[in-house]
């Protein structure tokens, strides 16, 4: 019988991230490269970076690669890819060119495994409109796949993950909970409408049109392995002003499905590690029960975008974004003055 | 006699898939779990009580020991 893409693997999607404390600590004692052409680098974990070659081009440049989240591989090949594109996105950029990056076991009878996850990964590279131009390969017993990707954006569009602005709105493009209903598939237990639920947003590219493009956007990021809470805290905290963020718990879609999973000790440990490292950030306002909570830090593998945008042109954003098929896109809360150790309100 | 199961060194979620499948085939009595992640015993406390089970904890180094009844 051949072994389920799943099975393969210890630590799935997004939650396989080191822990970012230590990540912090090994990134620290690297030499900071200052370029006045690098409009983004390590200093504010951007979601790539970016290289102004003139005053009207950049170059987006990102590498994302995931262990199995699923155990289909052609979607898992999709899931990957949307994944790794989804860092250009985030900065305003279109994807240009992409390189394969793929972990594999050197066993001829998984073979056919591969070239399906393969396959997955160039559809959702010409989806996006991009190209895939090559590749490298390492033989492992715990398959990983992913890109890297070439993108462009003018230098002046670019949309950082570290500058709202008091009084902007927050919008979340994608429901919540892909990370618990992966930890369910890999249990076992997961059902089908769920897992298709699931698969349907990781694999949608998070591509914005160019009308919304056009919106005055003040910060963007894709919310991925550090869960929302995590994703905002470096949205605000990066900023370097004395922001906050007021979040309606009630407006934060999740997927259903994913609080009975829960429940059923569906938790992932990057779940729970990144409570660790960021609940002191959060003041709870009302009674959350343990599911509600939980979800906020769920690492999240190809993520919704996080958008805080001028209040006067939310409404203008969220018809476009369910126009554009992000039909369960909500304003989740807005960006506030803060300067209280806890600043993410969750009301 | 008490029902116990080792569910250290598997890693998430088989730890609270396993539990959860004894606890489902014994239906009623004692089942003594060792486990070996804060994130496992959690999830399978969690899971216990939310199916109608007691869970009581001793931690033994860095392991834990998980007496769950019904």
């Amino acid at each position: 019988m051949i072994e389920k893409l799943m099975q393969m693997t210890r630590a799935s999607g997004c939650a396989a991230k080191i822990n970012p404390k230590d990540l912090e600590g090994f990134l620290n004692k690297i030499k900071q490269f200052k370029d006045k052409r690098l409009l983004a680098g390590f200093e504010h974990n951007e979601d790539a970076a970016v290289y102004k070659l003139d005053e009207n081009t950049g170059i987006v440049f990102t590498l994302d690669l995931i262990t199995p989240i699923v155990n289909d591989p052609y979607i898992f090949g999709q899931i990957a890819a949307t994944n790794s594109l989804s860092d250009v996105f985030a900065m305003g950029g279109k994807p240009l060119m992409a390189l394969n990056i793929v972990c594999f076991p050197e066993e001829k009878k998984k073979y056919n495994l591969l070239n399906k996850i393969l396959k997955g990964g160039a559809d959702k590279v010409a989806e996006a409109g991009g190209i895939l131009a090559g590749g490298h390969s390492v033989n492992d017993k715990e398959p990983k796949y992913g890109l890297a990707v070439v993108g462009l954006v003018d230098p002046k569009k670019v949309i950082y993950n570290n500058t709202p602005e008091a009084g902007n709105f927050l919008i979340l493009t994608k429901p919540l909970g892909v990370g618990i209903i992966s930890t369910a598939i890999k249990g076992e237990i997961a059902e089908k409408k769920v897992i298709d639920k699931a698969v349907f947003w990781m694999t949608k590219l998070n591509k914005l049109s160019k009308e919304l493009l056009k919106l005055n956007i003040h910060s963007l990021t894709d919310v991925t392995g550090f869960g929302l809470i995590g994703h905002l805290s470096e949205m605000i905290l990066l900023s370097g002003k004395e922001l906050g963020v007021k979040v309606s718990i009630k407006d934060i879609p999740v997927i259903d499905g994913v609080y009975n999973y829960i429940n059923m000790g569906m938790v992932s440990k990057g779940a729970m590690r990144n409570q660790k490292i960021y609940s002191c950030l959060v003041e709870k306002n009302i009674n959350l029960s343990f599911e509600k909570e939980i979800v906020l830090y769920d690492p999240q593998t190809s993520g919704g975008l996080l958008i805080s945008i001028d209040p006067q042109q939310v409404e203008k954003a969220i018809n476009l974004l369910h126009k554009e098929g992000f039909a369960e896109s909500k304003i989740i809360g807005e960006v506030i003055k803060s300067n209280n150790k806890e600043r993410i309100k969750i009301c | 006699m008490n029902q116990s199961i080792d569910v250290r060194g598997l890693s998430c979620p088989l730890p609270v898939v396993a539990v959860r499948n004894k606890l489902l085939e014994i239906k009623k009595g004692i089942l003594e779990v060792l486990v070996d992640t804060g994130t496992s015993k959690d999830n399978i406390t969690r899971m216990a009580v939310n199916i109608g089970w007691r869970v009581e904890e001793r931690e033994e180094g860095e392991e834990y020991l998980l007496t769950i009844s019904k």
